[in-house]
């Protein structure tokens, strides 16, 4: 699942740097901007999925070219 | 095999694992790696000092920051200048004297300087017991909402009249320095003390002043001129 020919795939390594990055931008952006909890949640929420399903779109198209 | 990218997922894991454990480590805390980019009254909320101050210990960088003591350009001139960072509170003549309240944040600067030149006349403790009597405080304008409060009071003689500069603490934090002496001349703008987690810094003038600094104002510590001195410093 997450390992395979002597190394983590790479789609697992990405993924978790993906969401380490997330959340330490969201931390910094509950902070600093104020727009309130309930949007900032709703915001940062929607930026997220769309960069993740960006990153999904680009493991599955190179899995489909290999 | 080829270890080179087995290396770099490693390195690239690691440091996920370090920012996810450090964000849930001190969370609702800022985590040392926010830190660094955050503005002073960001990095270290008030709710997390309030509690360094209940267990007694502080984050070293916390301490760093709250033991700066930045020189001051101080303005010539016959006036009085603020003797501490902060916001002024309120401005209340009662009788002849006109008291000037400051108050200090966690953030701002705690050393307190010298209103106006003088001669360190007296430096009284009041306050320095819970049990003491309740009225003590009750006909005091700046005391008004402080619970507990503790206060070293540096009275300055000068050709003005007789200035006091109060430096006023709660009872639970109970930690003023004051470092200068009784017959010590001291000029405006002169260090002369320094509350440690204090609140609140007052200083009774003897004096008329043609303005007074607003309400909520911020000022800055042997700098901000806080009202004029007739020329000469002799008021009456």
């Amino acid at each position: 699942m997450i390992w395979r020919n002597g190394k983590f795939r790479w789609s697992f390594v990405v993924a978790l740097a993906y969401f380490a990055l997330s959340i330490y931008l969201f931390d910094f952006a509950w902070r600093v901007v104020n727009v309130g909890f309930i949007k900032l949640v709703l915001i940062s929420g929607s930026a997220f999925a769309v960069g993740a399903a960006l990153l999904i779109w680009f493991f599955l198209s190179r899995r489909a070219h290999d | 095999m080829r270890r080179g990218p087995l290396l770099l997922q490693c390195l690239i894991l690691a440091l996920s694992a370090a920012i996810l454990v450090s964000e849930a480590w001190n969370f609702p805390y800022p985590s040392p790696l926010v830190r660094p980019i955050l503005s002073p009254r960001q990095r270290w909320p008030e709710a997390q000092i309030k509690e360094w101050v209940e267990r007694g210990t502080y984050e070293p960088g916390f301490v760093a920051f709250f033991m700066r003591d930045p020189d001051r350009n101080i303005p010539p001139g016959d006036n009085l200048v603020s003797p501490a960072d902060g916001v002024i509170k309120e401005v209340v003549r009662v009788a002849d004297t006109l008291y000037f309240v400051v108050g200090l944040s966690f953030w701002d600067v705690h050393v307190v300087r010298s209103p106006l030149s003088g001669t360190v006349s007296d430096i009284e403790e009041q306050g320095l017991t819970i049990f003491r009597d309740r009225s003590e405080s009750a006909d005091q304008v700046y005391l008004k909402g402080k619970a507990g409060p503790v206060q070293k009071i540096v009275s300055i003689s000068s050709p003005a009249g007789e200035f006091k500069v109060r430096l006023i603490t709660s009872w639970w934090a109970s930690r003023i320095k004051v470092s200068v002496r009784i017959g010590q001349h001291i000029d405006k703008g002169q260090r002369i003390g320094r509350i440690l987690l204090g609140s609140t810094v007052v200083v009774d003038a003897p004096v008329t002043t043609s303005f007074i600094p607003e309400v909520k104002s911020r000022v800055v510590a042997g700098e901000t001129v806080i009202a004029n001195l007739p020329p000469g410093g002799v008021t009456k």
